[in-house]
Order: structure tokens, then C-alpha cells, then sequence
């Protein structure tokens, strides 16, 4: 059976951290911060999180 | 020698099986190229990942290819007609068998499942496909830069906060184990059949000191005396035990007594650190958040 809740209670859960994110303190936040991680350069493995996860939990 | 050349003979040896140093060394030494490519401009490095997927054999045989065409000199930077070098024709490869997998209800790749191996050989394909920039960029040979800044934000908030939040106990009275889903980090991470309905002071506590152990591995207090290192199983259990941080012995042993693993917080921070979006990370620069938060009280 499906659980009906599990939406309902991401929305509730997520109602701080939306606003933290997109409301009122949003640009606030976007101009502040971010720059060390925008200026890392991409990779082509910054999506390959399962060769991370098979070295760190199985120590190649 | 221009027929080897014109037949694409090493495409043709490595989709065959001929994978040794011995057989392709051969056939460049009678004037096939590393580098030669075939109409739609695939080498025989783009031919080895036709082979992730394929029986565990095969996919060992793929990787002794690619470290050997790598040896004779093969570039991992040359593109197809489609734009893709090996190691994005690999990539490509890898996302499809995942897709596969969640749309067929196979195994739940995301999460760790004890002794799982079946993925070796396609990571260790990707090692092999990375050129020299690549490889080099990767922090302790694993992580992208991106994907250390993310974790590295995990790893310290949650140490700090399972340290901060960590609930009381009266003596040698359990609580609920569902109360501490909101009191401690990741805890949800931790198996159902391990938790149980009720926990004691001592596991929620060695939970608590894994946490904070990773969090001394890869972003140590000490920077100058002890560098970050990758918070494997192993680094993690060696911290525990012999770790210069101060961790109460009684906790540990209790937790790992007790089925806890420190597999199961590596889970949750990989995951926490992969879920999150782009736009999470271009707002959550470590001190402009917490200025944020103090400014916001």
C-alpha cells in the first residue's frame, strides 16, 4: 500500500528550509555564499557517486 | 601493416577478448595504432565499455584492455562522433544498468549492501579511462573536488550537530528508538532490526562517535598536525580504536557489539551529500550560511 503521507510530510518538514533557500533570505544567501564551491572545477566523475560509495565502503 | 590499420584491429582484439599486453602489444608492434578509430570515430579504449554489464569475466577482461591500450599509448581524450571520450561512453554505460536496476526493481544500488562486489570492475574501468588531468584532480584519488566540498559539509555538520544534540539518558534506562530520529544524525541509516524499538545510552553514543570520528578524518581539528584523509571503513575503525580524539571505549565497543556498523553513517553522509542539488551548494558556502542563520536568530 502506498503510504499518502510521505509527500504531505516532506512539504511539512521542508517549510524551514524552503524559506531559508527561496524565500525572503534567499538572495541574501545566494550573493553571500557559494563561490568556493561554483569556482571547484566540474569533473566528469561529479555525478558518479557510486564509484565513491564502492571506495569508500569497500577500500580499493 | 595499413590493413591492420584499415580493419581496426585492435577494436576488433579487445571486442573478441584478446585483452593481455601480449596479444595487443603484438599488433601494434606489427603497426596498429592505440588510436586508431573506426566510422564513428570509437578506439578500442570506447570499445571496453561496451562490457560493463556483462558477465563478471568479460568486465575483468575490459579493464586489463583499457590499462593495457592506456600502456601502449592510447588517449583517453579522443572523442567520438558523438562527443563522447571513453570514459563518458563508460559513464554512459554505468547510468544505463543503474536505470535499468531502479526501473526493473532489481538491487537499490544507492545503498550499501554488505560484501556487494558485482561493480568493481566497471569503477576500476573508470580509473583506467580517466587521462592524467582527471586522474590527478581526484582528492585522495576517489572524490571530484565538488563531491569533497559537499561531503566535507556533511561530515562537519553532522559530527558537530550528533555531538551538540546528544540526548540524555536516564541511568541504564533505554528510550524510544524512534526519538532519536530527531535528536540524532542519520539514525534512520541505521537498520531497522539494529536499532530495535528501544536503544541505550551506549549505542546512541557509539553512533555519536562514528560520526564524529568521520568528521576528524576528513576535516581534522588539527589540520597542521594531522591532514584529511578519506574516511574509509577501515580509517574510521582505526580512529575509534587508536584515535588521538578523545572517544570513551565503552560506547564503541557497546555499539559494535551490538550490530552497529560504521558502513551504515558512510551510507547516510554519501547520500546526503549526492542528493543534494547544485543550487543547495552555490547558497551553502560553509560561513555564509551560518552568518545567515546568526543574522536570522
Amino acid at each position: 500500500m502506498l503510504s499518502s503521507s510521505g509527500l504531505l510530510d516532506l512539504a511539512e518538514e521542508s517549510e524551514e528550509f524552503f524559506d531559508l533557500y527561496f524565500g525572503d533570505g534567499a538572495d541574501e544567501l545566494q550573493l553571500d555564499g557559494g563561490d568556493e564551491y561554483k569556482d571547484l572545477p566540474e569533473h566528469p566523475l561529479d555525478d558518479a557517486w557510486h564509484f565513491v560509495r564502492y571506495h569508500f565502503l569497500m577500500d580499493l | 601493416m595499413t590493413s591492420l590499420i584499415r580493419c581496426h584491429v585492435l577494436i576488433h582484439a579487445v571486442m573478441n577478448g584478446l585483452t593481455s599486453e601480449a596479444h595487443l602489444g603484438l599488433l601494434v608492434r606489427l603497426g596498429a595504432s592505440p588510436s586508431d578509430a573506426d566510422e564513428f570515430g570509437q578506439t578500442a579504449l570506447h570499445a571496453t565499455a561496451q562490457f560493463i554489464g556483462h558477465q563478471k569475466a568479460t568486465r575483468e577482461s575490459a579493464v586489463v584492455a583499457a590499462n593495457t591500450l592506456v600502456g601502449l599509448g592510447a588517449s583517453c581524450s579522443v572523442k567520438d562522433v558523438y562527443g563522447h571520450t571513453p570514459l563518458e561512453s563508460a559513464l554512459k554505460q554505468i547510468r544505463h544498468f543503474a536505470d535499468f536496476d531502479g526501473a526493473f526493481g532489481g538491487l537499490k544500488a544507492r545503498h550499501w549492501q554488505p560484501g556487494r562486489d558485482d561493480e568493481k570492475e566497471a569503477y576500476e574501468l573508470l580509473l583506467a579511462l580517466l587521462d592524467p588531468t582527471q586522474r590527478a584532480a581526484l582528492v585522495f584519488g576517489v572524490l571530484t573536488p565538488r563531491q569533497n566540498h559537499r561531503l566535507r559539509f556533511y561530515t562537519e555538520t553532522k559530527g558537530d550537530m550528533a555531538r551538540d544534540a546528544a540526548p540524555e539518558f536516564q541511568s541504564r534506562t533505554p528510550l524510544p528508538s524512534e526519538d532519536m530520529e530527531w535528536q540524532v544524525p542519520l539514525w534512520d541509516y541505521i537498520p531497522q532490526s539494529v536499532r530495535g524499538e528501544e536503544v541505550y545510552k551506549s549505542f546512541v553514543y557509539g553512533w555519536i562517535q562514528v560520526l564524529e570520528a568521520i568528521k576528524e578524518i576528513h576535516s581534522p581539528q588539527d589540520s597542521a598536525r594531522h591532514a584529511p584523509a578519506l574516511p574509509t571503513v577501515d580509517a574510521i575503525t582505526r580512529e575509534l580504536v587508536q584515535g588521538r580524539y578523545r572517544y570513551d571505549h565503552r560506547y564503541t565497543d557497546f555499539f559494535f557489539r551490538n550490530g552497529g556498523k560504521v558502513e551504515y553513517a558512510i551510507d547516510g553522509l554519501l547520500d546526503l551529500a549526492e542528493e543534494s542539488e547544485d543550487l543547495e551548494w552555490l547558497i551553502a558556502a560553509d560561513d555564509s550560511l551560518i552568518a545567515f542563520l546568526i543574522r536570522s536568530a
